[in-house]
C-alpha cells in the first residue's frame, strides 16, 4: 500500500523558493555535467558579424520595471544600453536575451533572438534559443519550427535533439520524438570525447512507454541510473515501465522514489551565460536552495553571505543560513543568526520551528554524551554522577526551549500541522530527560496529542511516521506503532533504517504473525539488496533469523556476513558464536508441537 | 481601495471585451457561428464575485469562487447558486462608539424562471435563508437525507455551511448540528455514497493550512510581488469524511483511512473507475500529488494514485490539480480522468487502461498546446454542439500576472479567454481541437475565471454554461450551438427512498453509439469542473439520430438495468426497478 500524498516528505525539508513554480521547468534542476561546447559552438559569437547594417528595431523592454527586483533592473537596463550602443551587434542582443530567459521573462527574450536572427539568419544556435523560449511560451508550432532547424544544423549536440523530442513527444508525434531522442544518444556518442547523459535515456524511454515499448524504455531507465543514481525521474519512468509490464511490485520502490520528479536535459552550451544573468533575490535563492539540496554547503553558504550583506534582516536568509551552517556543524553560528532573525520576527512561524529545530539539535548532541557515559558504566568505568546529571539539567533546558519555540509556532499558526508535529517531537525529547515515569508519561502523552493534531491537518515532514512509530512503541501501542512503522516503509521503500525499524518493531509488536521468518524474510532480503557488502546489515539480518528460529536463513546470511566482513578482527569471533548458537538450537530437543525446550532468543553470545 | 479601483475601471471600460462578431475564426481558417452566448445581465443576474484582493497577495484571494445548479425547489429547472468571495479576514469588533464594519457580500440564490427560450433569474436569497457572508469557495448539492428536496453545502475559508432544503423554498442551516462545520480552508466537496448504507456521505476537500500568520512574499516570472504557489507555505491538508449514520453525521476521516493522505486539495469528483459497485475519490491537489481513494466497499479507502497511474503526470511531475472530472473519453466503460492545470503545464488526461491502471496520455488529446499557455480552472466535458462527439469547455484565469502588451485584458492582469475544444472521433478516441480561443462566445468576457457549472438553464435540451469570474459579473452563457438537423436526449436517473424520488449520483447510462457495435456512456454525477456543482442529469447529443437507441443504465453497485429505445428531444426518467 502506498500513500502518494506522503511520498511530498521525501522532499528535503528546505524552505521552498519564493520563486513560483520555477522548478517545475526544470530550469533550476542542476545539471548533470558541464557540456563541452559543441564543436559547431565553439566560438559561438564568431560568426556573428553585421551582416548588414539593418535596423531590427529597439531593444524590447519591459513597459514598467518599478516593482521588479532592483538587480534585474539594473541588469536589464545595461544591456539594454548595450544593444542601444551597438544596434546591429549580435552579441548584444543575445546577451539581452539571456538576461530576459534566464530570469523566465520569455517573450521579450524571444523578441530578442528574433532580432540576433534577422541579424545573422545563418546562425541556428539563436534558432535553437528561440525555440526553447517558445516551448516556454506556449508557442508550440513556433518552437517546433525552430527546434526542427535547429536539430537540422546540430545534429550532434544533444541538447538540440532532446529539446526537439520533448515538443514532439508533448504535441504525441511519437515516431519523430523518439528519432530525435535517439539522435540524442548518437550525438553523446558521437563527441570529441563520448559522454552519455542520463537525461537523455529517461526522454527516449519516456517515449517508447507511449509507444507501447516498455521493455526498452526499462533497459534505458536502469542505464540512466547507473549513470546518475540519484536522478528521480529515472526512477518514476522506471517505474512506469515495469508496471506497463505487469511487474507491480518492482515497480512500487521505483515510483515512490520518483514521485515529484522533474524533467532534466543534457547540458545547454550556453548555461554559463544563462546562469551570471540570473539576477534578482529570489533566483538567487533558489539557486541557494538548489544548492543545499544538492549537499554543496559551502557554495550554499558563500551565496547566502553575499545576500546577507545586502540584506541582513531578511528573516528567510538568515533562517536558510542558520540551517546551512547546522547542517555543517556550526552550532554556534547557526544559533547566533537564528536569533538575529527571532529579533526580527519574533512571531514568524518558521523561525520559531527553525529555533525548535536548532535546540532538538542541541538536545541530542547532549543525549549523545549521557549514551556515551552509560555505556561506559556498563563497560565497567565508574560514572560521574555530577557531570551526569548536568547534563541531563542542560538537555532539559534545551529541550524544554524546543518545546517552548515550537508551542509558540502553534499558537502563530495553528492550522499548520508541521508546527503541531514538531511541538510533539520537542515534547518527546523533553520526556527523555524526564527523572520519574509519571512525568514521563505525561511528557509522552503531551507527544502524543501534537502529533495527532499534525495527523488530523496533514505534515510533510519526511520523519512523521517514523517519529509516530517510535513514540507508539514508547508507550506500549503496538498496533498503531505498526500502521506507522508500515507507512514510513511506504514512504522510504529502500532506506535500510525504515526496513531495519520494520522488521525490529514486526518483532517487538507481541504480533506472531508479523514476527515469522515468512513475514520478514521479504524485508531482510531488500536491506541486503540494497546495502550490498555492508557486513551490519547481514549481521543484522544474522540476528534477525536466530530470533525467529530459522535456522538455514540464519546460516545463509552468515555466510554473506562472512564475505562483507573478511579482515575485520571481531567477525570471527562472531561468526563461531552464532555457529554454536545455531547447533545447539538444531540440538535441542522439540516437544510434540514442534517447540524447542527452549524458546528465548538464541542469538545470546553471539 | 485596489479592489474598488479596479471593479469601478472595469465597468467604464467594459473588460476591454472584443465587439461581438457573428461568425468566429477557427483553427483551420474557416469561420463559424459561437457556439455561446453570454446572457447574464438579460437573464436578471447582476452579480459580481468579491475576491477582497489586496497588495499582500493573500493566497485565497486568487482561487475562489464556485458555483451550483440544482433544482432546489422541485419545479422541474435548476435554479443558480453563486458562491461570493467578500471578505477573507473579518475585522475586529468595533469598539465602543465605533461603528460596526459594514456586512460583507454573501451568496446568492436565483430561482429560475425561464420561459418563452429566455434565461430568467430571480434572487431568493433571502426567503431562501442562503446567503452566507463566510469568504466562500465552492458548493455541493444532493438530497443527503433522502427526504425529496436537494440540499446544499457551502465550503469556505472559515466554518463551512450545510442549508437543510425545508422544502418549501427555505433552508436551515444545521453546520453545527450536524457537526460538519469544519473550520478549515476548504474548496470542493462531494456528496456520495461511501458505505452502501443510510444517507449520503461528504467529502469535503482542505486546501493548505491557511491563516494569515504563514503569509509570505512571493514574486512573479519578472520578480514582481505576486501570488505564492501553495509549496511556499509547506502546509497541506487532510481532507475530512463525514459518514451519515442514522443519528447524522460523524466525522469518520481517521477510521476511513483518509487521514493517511493530504495534500494542496482544489478539485473533488466521484466515479466507481475499476467498475467494483463502490465510489471511488479522486481528489486533485495543488502542486503535491493527486490522490485516488479507492473504496473497499464499506466505507474504507486506500490511496493508491501513485501505483495505478494518475497521481502524478507522466513525467513523474506533481501539477497545480484545479478542475476535474471522471469521463469514459474513449467509450470503453471505463471512467478516465482530466484535469485542468496551471499555465505552462498542460491539462492533463489519465486514461483508464481498464486493468486497474492509469496512463498519462495529454499528447493524445489534441488539448497540450492550447492548454499550455492557460491556467485552467472549470471545465466540463458535453457535447455541447449534439454531433454526437463529447466537447470540452475550459474556464482559465491566471494565478500570476500577465505582463505588458501579453495580457488579454487591459484592466485585468490575471484574465484570459476561456477555451471550447470540438471533440472528434479519431477511431475510438475522441480527438480535441480548439475551436476558438475565446471559448467561442459571440460576445466573450475575458476574465479571471474560477468555478464553471454546466446544465441545460433554458430547457431547450442543450448545455448551458456558468462561469464565475473573479471581481467581475458572473457569465451566463447560452448555448446557441447544435445545427439544425441535429438532436438530442437527456435522462433523469432516479431510485425511490423512503417514498421520495431521490437522483442516484454515480449511476452510468449508455446508449449504443453512432458506429455500430459501440456504446456511449455518461455518468449522472454532479460534482466535476471546479467548486461547482452542475446539473445531475445525463445529456446525449445523437447527432441526426432520432432515437436514443438500447439505454441502458449501470447502478452504481453494478447491477444493470435495459430502458430499451427512448425518443430524441426530451428528459426521460430511468427509475430503478421500472
Amino acid at each position: 500500500m502506498l500513500h502518494s500524498s506522503q511520498r511530498l516528505r521525501a522532499f528535503p525539508p528546505v524552505a521552498p523558493s519564493r520563486l513560483f513554480g520555477l522548478a517545475l521547468l526544470g530550469l533550476a534542476a542542476p545539471q548533470a555535467l558541464s557540456a563541452p561546447l559543441p564543436s559547431a559552438w565553439t566560438s559561438p559569437l564568431e560568426t556573428a558579424t553585421a551582416s548588414a547594417l539593418r535596423d531590427v528595431g529597439p531593444p524590447p523592454r519591459v513597459g514598467d520595471m518599478s516593482a521588479m527586483d532592483p538587480a534585474l533592473v539594473a541588469l536589464l537596463d545595461e544591456r539594454i544600453a548595450a544593444v542601444e550602443k551597438e544596434p546591429t551587434s549580435v552579441e548584444a542582443r543575445v546577451a539581452l536575451g539571456f538576461a530576459y530567459e534566464s530570469n523566465t521573462i520569455w517573450s521579450l527574450a524571444e523578441e530578442c533572438y528574433s532580432q540576433a536572427l534577422e541579424l545573422a539568419p545563418d546562425e541556428n544556435q539563436w534558432r535553437f534559443r528561440r525555440g526553447v523560449v517558445r516551448h516556454a511560451l506556449g508557442e508550440i508550432d513556433g518552437a517546433l519550427n525552430d527546434l526542427r532547424a535547429a536539430a537540422t544544423a546540430y545534429k550532434n549536440t544533444p541538447v538540440v535533439q532532446a529539446r526537439l523530442g520533448d515538443v514532439l513527444r508533448l504535441i504525441g508525434e511519437l515516431d519523430e520524438a523518439e528519432a530525435a531522442w535517439r539522435q540524442a544518444i548518437a550525438a553523446e556518442a558521437n563527441q570529441p570525447q563520448p559522454i552519455e547523459y542520463a537525461a537523455s535515456r529517461v526522454g527516449l524511454a519516456q517515449t517508447l512507454i507511449d509507444l507501447g515499448e516498455p521493455a526498452e524504455a526499462e533497459a534505458l531507465c536502469r542505464r540512466a541510473l547507473e549513470l546518475q543514481p540519484d536522478y528521480k525521474q529515472a526512477h518514476f519512468t522506471l517505474g512506469v515501465a515495469l508496471s506497463d509490464q505487469g511487474r507491480d511490485e518492482e515497480a512500487r520502490p521505483e515510483l515512490v522514489m520518483g514521485e515529484t520528479s522533474f524533467q532534466q536535459f543534457p547540458p545547454d552550451p550556453h548555461g554559463t551565460q544563462l546562469r551570471e544573468a540570473t539576477r534578482g533575490f529570489s533566483r538567487r535563492m533558489m539557486l541557494i536552495e538548489n544548492q543545499v539540496q544538492a549537499g554543496d554547503l559551502a557554495g550554499a553558504k558563500q551565496g547566502l553571505d553575499e545576500v546577507l550583506k545586502e540584506r541582513p534582516n531578511d528573516h528567510m536568509v538568515l533562517n536558510l543560513a542558520s540551517r546551512v551552517l547546522l547542517s555543517s556543524g556550526d552550532m554556534e553560528g547557526a544559533r547566533e543568526l537564528l536569533q538575529k532573525s527571532l529579533d526580527v520576527s519574533p512571531n514568524e512561524p518558521g523561525t520559531l520551528i527553525d529555533a525548535c529545530l536548532l535546540a532538538l539539535r542541541e538536545s541530542e548532541a547532549i543525549v549523545g554524551q549521557l549514551g556515551q557515559m552509560q555505556m561506559a558504566q556498563q563497560q565497567g568505568q565508574p560514572l560521574d554522577e555530577a557531570r551526569f546529571e548536568e547534563l541531563r539539567r542542560q538537555g532539559t533546558v534545551k529541550a524544554t526551549e524546543a518545546v517552548e519555540y515550537a508551542a509558540k509556532a502553534v499558537q502563530a499558526a495553528p492550522t499548520v500541522g508541521r508546527n503541531h508535529y514538531w511541538l510533539g517531537v520537542a515534547q518527546r525529547s523533553l520526556a527523555g530527560f524526564a527523572t520519574d515515569a509519571q512525568a514521563q508519561g505525561q511528557q509522552f502523552q503531551a507527544a502524543l496529542q501534537s502529533m495527532q493534531n499534525a495527523l488530523r491537518l496533514g505534515c510533510t515532514e519526511p520523519g512523521f511516521n517514523q517519529q509516530l512509530a517510535q513514540l507508539y512503541a514508547q508507550m506500549g501501542r503496538p498496533r498503531e506503532m505498526m500502521l506507522h512503522t508500515e507507512r514510513h516503509l511506504s514512504e522510504f521503500p529502500m532506506n535500510p533504517i525504515a526496513l531495519q525499524m520494520m522488521i525490529e518493531n514486526s518483532i517487538r509488536s507481541g504480533m506472531p504473525e508479523l514476527a515469522t521468518a515468512e513475514a520478514l524474510t521479504p524485508y531482510v532480503e531488500r536491506l541486503l539488496a540494497v546495502t550490498p557488502g555492508d557486513a551490519g546489515a547481514a549481521q543484522f539480518a544474522v540476528r534477525v533469523y536466530l530470533t525467529v528460529k530459522d535456522l538455514d536463513r540464519a546460516e545463509s546470511a552468515l555466510s554473506v556476513f562472512e564475505k562483507a566482513a573478511a579482515g575485520v578482527p571481531q567477525a570471527a569471533e562472531f561468526i563461531t558464536a552464532v555457529q554454536a548458537a545455531i547447533a545447539a538450537e538444531r540440538a535441542a530437543p522439540t516437544d510434540p508441537d514442534g517447540e524447542t525446550t527452549d524458546d528465548q532468543t538464541s542469538d545470546q553470545g553471539a | 481601495m485596489i479592489h474598488q479601483h479596479k471593479i469601478l475601471t472595469a465597468l467604464l471600460f467594459g473588460l476591454a471585451s472584443p465587439a461581438p462578431s457573428s461568425a468566429l475564426p477557427q483553427e483551420g481558417g474557416a469561420a463559424m457561428k459561437p457556439w455561446f452566448t453570454e446572457v447574464a445581465k438579460e437573464a436578471g443576474v447582476t452579480w459580481s464575485h468579491v475576491s477582497d484582493r489586496t497588495d499582500r497577495f493573500r493566497f485565497p484571494e486568487i482561487m475562489g469562487g464556485g458555483t451550483a445548479l440544482f433544482d432546489y425547489d422541485g419545479d422541474g429547472d435548476l435554479d443558480l447558486y453563486l458562491v461570493q468571495g467578500g471578505v477573507l479576514t473579518p475585522p475586529p469588533p468595533p469598539a465602543e462608539g465605533e461603528a460596526p464594519a459594514p456586512t460583507p457580500p454573501g451568496n446568492k440564490l436565483f430561482r429560475n424562471d425561464s420561459a418563452g427560450g429566455l434565461i430568467l433569474f430571480t434572487d431568493v436569497t433571502d426567503e431562501a435563508g442562503v446567503g452566507d457572508t463566510t469568504y466562500g469557495m465552492g458548493a455541493a448539492c444532493a438530497d443527503f437525507d433522502r427526504d425529496g428536496d436537494i440540499d446544499l453545502y457551502v465550503t469556505n475559508v472559515g466554518p463551512n455551511k450545510l442549508y437543510v432544503n425545508n422544502g418549501n423554498g427555505t433552508f436551515t442551516d444545521q453546520s453545527k448540528k450536524l457537526k460538519v462545520d469544519d473550520a478549515r480552508w476548504a474548496t470542493s466537496a462531494v456528496f456520495f455514497d461511501a458505505d452502501g448504507k443510510n444517507g449520503l456521505d461528504l467529502y469535503v476537500v482542505n486546501n493548505l493550512g491557511w491563516s494569515e500568520a504563514i503569509e509570505t512574499p512571493c514574486v512573479n516570472y519578472y520578480g514582481e510581488p505576486d501570488y505564492c504557489s501553495p509549496n511556499n507555505y509547506n502546509a497541506p491538508s487532510v481532507d475530512v469524511l463525514y459518514m451519515h449514520g442514522r443519528l447524522g453525521y460523524g466525522d469518520a476521516t481517521i477510521r476511513a483511512g483518509i487521514e493517511a493522505g493530504f495534500g494542496n486539495g482544489l478539485g473533488v469528483t466521484v466515479g466507481d473507475y475499476d467498475n467494483d459497485g463502490d465510489a471511488d475519490v479522486y481528489v486533485a491537489n495543488d502542486a503535491t500529488p493527486n490522490v485516488l481513494w479507492r473504496n473497499d466497499g464499506a466505507g474504507k479507502f486506500e490511496d493508491i494514485g501513485l501505483e495505478v497511474g494518475c497521481a502524478v503526470n507522466g513525467l513523474g511531475a506533481p501539477e497545480a490539480g484545479m478542475g476535474v472530472q471522471f469521463i469514459d473519453m474513449d467509450s470503453d466503460g471505463h471512467l478516465d480522468l482530466y484535469m485542468t492545470h496551471l499555465r505552462r503545464e498542460t491539462n492533463t488526461f489519465y486514461r483508464n487502461l481498464g486493468n486497474g491502471k492509469f496512463s498519462d496520455k495529454t499528447n493524445m488529446t489534441g488539448t497540450s498546446r492550447a492548454s499550455l499557455n492557460m491556467t485552467g480552472f472549470g471545465m466540463g466535458f458535453h457535447d455541447f454542439d449534439h454531433d454526437g462527439v463529447l466537447d470540452l469547455f475550459v474556464a482559465n484565469g491566471a494565478v500570476q500576472a500577465w505582463k505588458d502588451d501579453e495580457r488579454f485584458s487591459k484592466t485585468d492582469a490575471y484574465a484570459e479567454p476561456n477555451h471550447l475544444y470540438r471533440g472528434q472521433m479519431r477511431g475510438k478516441n475522441v480527438r480535441l481541437s480548439l475551436v476558438q480561443e475565446e471559448g467561442a462566445t459571440a460576445n466573450p468576457v475575458i476574465g479571471t475565471s474560477r468555478g464553471a457549472a454546466f446544465g441545460d438553464l433554458d430547457g431547450d435540451g442543450d448545455v448551458d454554461a456558468v462561469v464565475v469570474d473573479l471581481d467581475a459579473n458572473v457569465e451566463i452563457l447560452r448555448n446557441d450551438a447544435p445545427a439544425a438537423g441535429t438532436h438530442w436526449v437527456g435522462f433523469r436517473v432516479v431510485e425511490e427512498k423512503r417514498g421520495k424520488l431521490a437522483d442516484v449520483h454515480g449511476a452510468r447510462v449508455s446508449i449504443a453509439g453512432m458506429e455500430e457495435g459501440t456504446r456511449q456512456q455518461r455518468q449522472a454525477e454532479p460534482c466535476y469542473s471546479y467548486l461547482s456543482s452542475n446539473d445531475p442529469r445525463v445529456h446525449f447529443g445523437l447527432g441526426a439520430g432520432e432515437m436514443a437507441k438500447d439505454v441502458r443504465v449501470r447502478w452504481p453497485d453494478g447491477t444493470e438495468q435495459a430502458f430499451g429505445d427512448l425518443a430524441a428531444g426530451q428528459y426521460h426518467v430511468l427509475k430503478r426497478g421500472e
